[in-house]
């Protein structure tokens, strides 16, 4: 099976996550998803990730300068993003735990 | 940070935008901004090279970002009317930042009902004005009508909203009537020809006649034949010198034979010439002034060898005076009736110089 095409279904949820425990620039997102063991998530795809929750309000954003190299943009969960966080979570554990049941083979 | 990275990385990202660049200006901004900083962090951890082609990393960014991957390039006239809106745009955003900027684009959006009306009315002149020959009376509702409806389609066109093909219909027109505009300005300023000879008046030196520069003067005795040499002067005892004292002149014309009608070309370019004076000095106020030939360019110079040349006199004899004014007893016909007649048309003389 393919990792990737399992994570493009969870990545916003998992983005979602890793921003609400602190505020982070693209990528140290990158960096704790990685951390946390999705190793094959690609730098593009959470920057676009990153851009989109933000363009759907779920996430806010905010310029950090920086004394050497370039300005970092960060990204922080907004009220909005911790309902759309709340909501995709209850759903994966769902889904989840429908999944472990199937494939232990204790589907009803 | 490594600066030294952050330069290496520059070149991938400037690729990467290159493949978003069909999307808006400010999308890709908004998905690339910081994009250097967080490869060149990126690429730390990986040998300092880039793991993915550019192109595949803009299809990445591009995909995450739920915007649709990367079709076939927009059509030059797709590309060349989305960057021309957008730099309409980001024009107008620019100059609305300016507090008096932004009176002014609202301002002129206000005026534009006025502008509607304006193109009417210069659609109805360019239609007056190419039938005008054959005349568009009948009675003259014609062009009323035809005003009205040029004023009403006009305003209709700005105030409605349009299918594509209209507004190109549209732009055209603007340019068109911009064009009429610019024409009916032209020919209003031509219609106020006094104004010019007025203005020209007052910068003529030396003698004019209503306005016209005069260059020579041909005087005539009484006996009407041409005088070869006079010497004038005002009734201060200034030397009469004409407009153009020295200046270049024409030696000979020719009908312009394309132009027949009055305008004559110089055929042979002349500078004016002064008498001498016993006294050594030269004297611009001996008439007819003479004329050598001389050069277009050279402005005052006569051609080398060229020799000092009697100009055509616009008359070769003029009509005598009635034999009793020429009689050189005017002193004994003094309080005479003729006598009087000739006191009589020097006032009028005088009175016409002024």
């Amino acid at each position: 099976m393919d990792a990737t095409q399992l994570l493009k279904g969870v990545l916003d949820v998992a983005v979602l996550a890793v921003v609400e425990t602190e505020d982070g620039y693209g990528y140290d997102v990158v960096r704790r998803l990685r951390g946390a063991g999705l190793t094959d998530v690609g730098d593009a795809s959470v920057y676009g990730t990153l851009r989109r929750l933000y363009s759907a309000g779920a996430l806010t954003s905010y310029v950090v300068p920086s004394e050497e190299g370039p300005h970092r943009k960060y990204y922080g969960i907004t009220d909005q993003g911790r309902g759309v966080l709340k909501a995709q979570r209850e759903q994966w554990r769902a889904f989840a735990a429908t999944m472990n049941n199937l494939l232990s083979g204790v589907a009803a | 940070m490594n600066m030294e990275l952050i330069n290496k990385t520059a070149e991938y990202a400037a690729a990467v935008r290159q493949a978003l660049s069909d999307l808006p200006a400010e999308e890709v901004e908004d998905l690339t901004e910081g994009l250097e900083a967080d490869l060149a962090e990126s690429w730390d951890e990986s040998d300092g090279k880039p793991t993915i082609e550019a192109h595949a990393y803009a299809n990445e960014l591009r995909i995450a970002a739920g915007l649709p991957a990367a079709g076939k390039p927009a059509g030059f006239f797709e590309r060349q009317q989305k960057s021309t809106q957008e730099r309409i745009a980001a024009w107008a955003s620019s100059i609305r930042k300016n507090p008096a900027g932004a009176w002014l684009l609202d301002f002129l959006v206000s005026l534009r009902p006025a502008w509607w009306v304006l193109r009417g009315y210069l659609a109805f002149w360019l239609i007056v004005e190419a039938w005008v020959v054959a005349p568009l009376v009948p009675t003259s509702i014609v062009p009323l009508l035809i005003l009205i409806a040029c004023v009403g389609g006009s305003v209709w066109l700005g105030a409605g909203t349009q299918k594509p093909f209209l507004r190109w219909l549209t732009i055209a027109g603007n340019v068109l009537a911009a064009f009429v505009f610019l024409l009916v300005l032209t020919e209003a300023a031509q219609s106020g020809d006094t104004v010019y000879y007025e203005s020209d008046a007052e910068t003529v030196e030396g003698l004019a006649l209503n306005g016209h520069e005069v260059t020579n003067i041909f005087a005539y005795d009484a006996n009407g034949a041409l005088i070869h040499q006079v010497q004038l002067f005002d009734q201060d005892g200034k030397p009469l010198v004409t407009s153009v004292p020295g200046g270049n002149g024409c030696l000979t014309w020719v009908l312009d034979p394309v132009n027949a009608n009055f305008n004559e070309e110089c055929d042979t370019p002349g500078v004016w010439l002064p008498q001498t004076l016993e006294t050594g000095a030269p004297a611009w106020n001996i008439f007819p002034m003479q004329m050598a030939e001389s050069e277009y360019e050279g402005d005052r110079e006569a051609k080398p060898g060229a020799v000092a040349m009697d100009v055509k006199p616009p008359f070769v004899k003029v009509p005598a005076l009635t034999p009793v004014a020429s009689g050189d007893s005017a002193d004994s016909d003094q309080g005479t009736k003729p006598g009087n007649k000739d006191e009589k048309n020097t006032k009028e003389s005088e009175v016409k110089s002024e």
